[in-house]
């Protein structure tokens, strides 16, 4: 059962992101990368993490993909321009990158099938059933906010500085006069 | 399939079949309820020809948006065009899954013909589901409203729709904010999202609208412009946008807009009254919220009881809605963005702050969470809503025409 | 003298939101429990009680008859002439003692402004204005009122405009 719906997740998600990169109107593009955000929280879900579903669609699907609309709306984009992969050099840089995620796509499933580069970082399972334990006991919510906030401090404050930075920078770049 | 199984099934079928019907005949009453509202509030009757009173009026309405012609503007995206008002209406309907409307009943274990023996276990909570995430869940799927009127008002291709589009898309960002961070005060309180556990530590200590009432006043404001009602229902300005972003739609399209409205007015109504006025609670009584551990008419008769209190709290809350609608003229576009960023958002703020801090020292003290805890957070909030109400009264926050020097002559 | 224009004078603070919104409320709430004004038409109509005509409502004519049920009218061609809407269609006739009657007169209705110039024109006070609304026919030609259907007609007559009384008292 529970592959089943993995699958079918998995496949609704590469299928909408697929489309989402080759659809030529932006708006469709747009909604095709609401649907793979979507399949994602319900993957999230399938790993007894609702907490995350619940902000991934609410910040992504739900806000970051309506500011990309309204950008979208604003500025008419509604019909194809011509395509940013233009000539030899475009081509050649966006296959480079292509072939860059890939290693890394690699990497990382080599890394968490535990035949690792090292095998002190590879991911070890979960006993299955554990994270629902945990948030039985402490609530969907307190189950990531204990480790947020005390293990993994310093990175989240990392993380907002670098926000903060992006904020300002957008202040910035939109007013003339302070 | 074990008779556990069937049994959740069964429950849960004939939970999300009741939801459903309660909801789309509560949509019929709630229609009903702000035409003739809105004529008695303007000395007139208001519809109340078509059956007793005019019940049955948005039957007929219903039935005429059916065979009525669909017209499809020229240019228009089709297949947004068609997939819009769907958005909107099955968020609006989904979104009532999370919300608890009675106190639970008792467990079961009987054979039942064709079923088999049917099983289930534990008491069976009042709501389709009960989620971990619980009130982020609501947030999350309304947060995806806005697509249903956004994409309304692109595909129309049509200038009116698509400001309104626009607009319901900044707005809704904007107050969501407010929304959010009102959120996070009831988290604290009671430390946790599921509903249940909210109506739980309301029945523990005293309703939230007591404990935090600065929270209550902002997420009622922010649910006004979170359904695009009056005075926030820019979107649809029918002065300034003809009808906003449903002004290209007809028929059966037409009427999912004002459906998933509606929908979404009583599912707000019914939030509201869940996050701060104790959910299916009967206040001064504690015989409701004892769990009945087998099946008794006292079960049967304390579950219909807070179904019914809880069903009267929420039909206030809609006629708030409706009350407000017929009385407040629409805001300036730049007056709604003022109040939701430069008012709502930094008192939420700050807001959390305190009432994080309250809470903290409460833990410190060591005071155990019961009418007493709720008292002290209450005269903790009393000074708080004094001085933003004085704020908000006294100094220049929402600037109108009378700033206007007046012409002499 | 230039017009005399009224400034309202607006305060110059800022008006209290809350109270206003609270105020209105009250308001609202208050007009909820007053008395309706509407009129609940099929049932009710506007001929008696709360709601009446004016008895200067100028509606779809009516002939006046004399004691043998004849039509008053004498064929003078005065009505046609003053209508402005050109819709009193009239051929006179006359019988053996001299008498003039109208063989034809038929008021197309559609075309009708209603000023009541007719009414006021005639000298032997047969045309008049009514006091009427429901008008209602299912074929347009049913709107063109002959002679007879002309004195068939029983609603009230207009008394016009008087300028000697102009408020109709």
């Amino acid at each position: 059962m529970r592959e089943v719906v993995f699958w079918g997740f998995s496949g609704v998600a590469l299928a909408a992101a697929l489309l989402c990169v080759t659809r030529r109107s932006a708006v469709a593009s747009a909604l095709w990368l609401v649907l793979t955000l979507f399949s994602l929280a319900g993957l999230f879900v399938l790993l007894d993490a609702q907490f995350i579903a619940a902000i991934q669609v609410l910040v992504y699907a739900g806000a970051i993909m309506v500011l990309f609309l309204f950008v979208i709306m604003l500025l008419n984009l509604g019909r194809a321009g011509p395509s940013d992969m233009r000539g030899w050099l475009g081509r050649g840089v966006a296959a480079l990158l292509g072939v860059g995620l890939a290693v890394e796509l690699w990497v990382l499933v080599r890394i968490v099938r535990g035949g690792g580069f090292a095998a002190e970082t590879a991911a070890y399972p979960l006993p299955p059933g554990e994270l629902a334990r945990v948030q039985q006991a402490e609530g969907a919510v307190g189950m990531l906010a204990e480790p947020l906030f005390r293990q993994y401090l310093v990175p989240f404050e990392i993380t907002s500085v670098l926000l903060l930075a992006a904020i300002v920078g957008a202040v910035v770049l939109a007013k003339r006069k302070i | 399939m074990t008779p556990e199984l069937k049994g959740l099934l069964l429950v849960s079928a004939i939970k999300v079949l009741l939801v459903f019907v309660a909801l789309l005949v509560g949509v019929l009453v709630v229609i009903w309820v702000e035409r003739r509202g809105a004529g008695f509030m303007q000395d007139r009757l208001g519809p109340n020809r078509v059956g007793p009173l005019g019940l049955l009026q948005n039957v007929a309405d219903g039935l005429k948006n059916l065979v009525k012609e669909e017209v499809v503007p020229a240019r228009a995206d089709r297949v947004i065009f068609y997939l819009a008002p769907l958005m909107s209406f099955v968020t609006a309907l989904i979104l009532f899954a999370v919300i608890p409307f009675g106190a639970p009943l008792p467990p079961f274990d009987v054979t039942l013909p064709l079923l088999g023996r049917v099983v289930h276990e534990g008491p069976i909570p009042l709501m389709v589901a009960d989620l971990p995430v619980g009130f982020l869940f609501i947030i999350a799927i309304s947060s995806v409203a806005v697509y249903g009127i956004t994409l309304a008002g692109w595909a129309s291709n049509s200038k009116y729709s698509l400001l309104g589009g626009l607009r319901a898309s900044a707005q809704m960002i904007s107050y969501e904010l407010a929304l959010g961070s009102s959120l996070i005060v009831v988290l604290l309180l009671a430390g946790n999202v599921m509903l249940s556990e909210i109506v739980a530590a309301q029945q523990r200590m005293v309703w939230f609208v007591f404990a935090a009432t600065l929270a209550y006043l902002m997420l009622h404001i922010a649910a006004f412009a979170e359904t695009n009602r009056l005075p926030f229902d820019l979107p649809e300005a029918e002065a300034e946008l003809v009808a906003g972003y449903h002004a290209e739609y007809s028929a059966m399209k037409y009427a999912m807009f004002p459906l998933s409205e509606y929908v979404a007015l009583i599912t707000m109504s019914a939030f509201i009254t869940t996050l701060f006025f104790g959910g299916w609670d009967i206040p001064f009584t504690a015989w409701d919220e004892q769990a009945a551990a087998t099946w008794s008419l006292g079960a049967v008769l304390r579950t219909s009881m807070t179904a019914l209190v809880f069903l009267g709290k929420t039909f206030f809350f809609v006629w708030v809605f409706v009350w407000v609608r017929w009385t407040l003229p629409r805001f300036r576009y730049d007056q709604l963005m003022f109040l939701g960023w430069k008012v709502l958002l930094p008192t939420a703020l700050a807001y959390i702050v305190v009432m994080a801090t309250a809470v903290l020292v409460l833990e410190r003290w060591g005071i155990a969470q019961d009418w007493k805890y709720g008292l002290i957070l209450f005269l903790v909030n009393v000074p708080l809503v004094a001085a933003v109400v004085f704020g908000l009264d006294r100094r220049r926050v929402l600037a109108g025409t009378q700033r206007r020097v007046p012409m002499e002559g | 003298m230039a017009i005399r224009v009224k400034v309202m004078r607006r305060p110059e603070r800022e008006v209290s939101y809350l109270r206003a919104t609270l105020k209105g409320m009250a308001v609202t709430f208050s007009h909820l429990l007053q008395p309706k004004v509407t009129m609940q038409y099929p049932e009710e109509t506007a001929q008696e009680g709360f709601w009446h005509l004016s008895s200067r409502w100028r509606g779809t004519h009516r002939m006046l008859t004399d004691e043998q049920g004849r039509a008053k009218c004498v064929a003078c061609g005065l009505c046609p002439q003053i209508c402005p809407a050109n819709c009193i269609k009239l051929v006179p006739g006359e019988d053996e003692d001299g008498h003039r009657y109208p063989l034809i007169y038929e008021i197309d209705e559609f075309r009708c402004v209603f000023c009541g110039y007719c009414q006021e024109v005639c000298p032997e006070e047969a045309i008049h204005v009514g006091v009427h609304y429901e008008n209602a026919e299912y074929q347009r030609e049913r709107f063109v009122y002959d002679l007879e259907r002309l004195c068939a007609q029983t609603h009230p007559v207009s008394t016009l405009w008087d300028p000697s009384d102009p408020r109709g008292e």
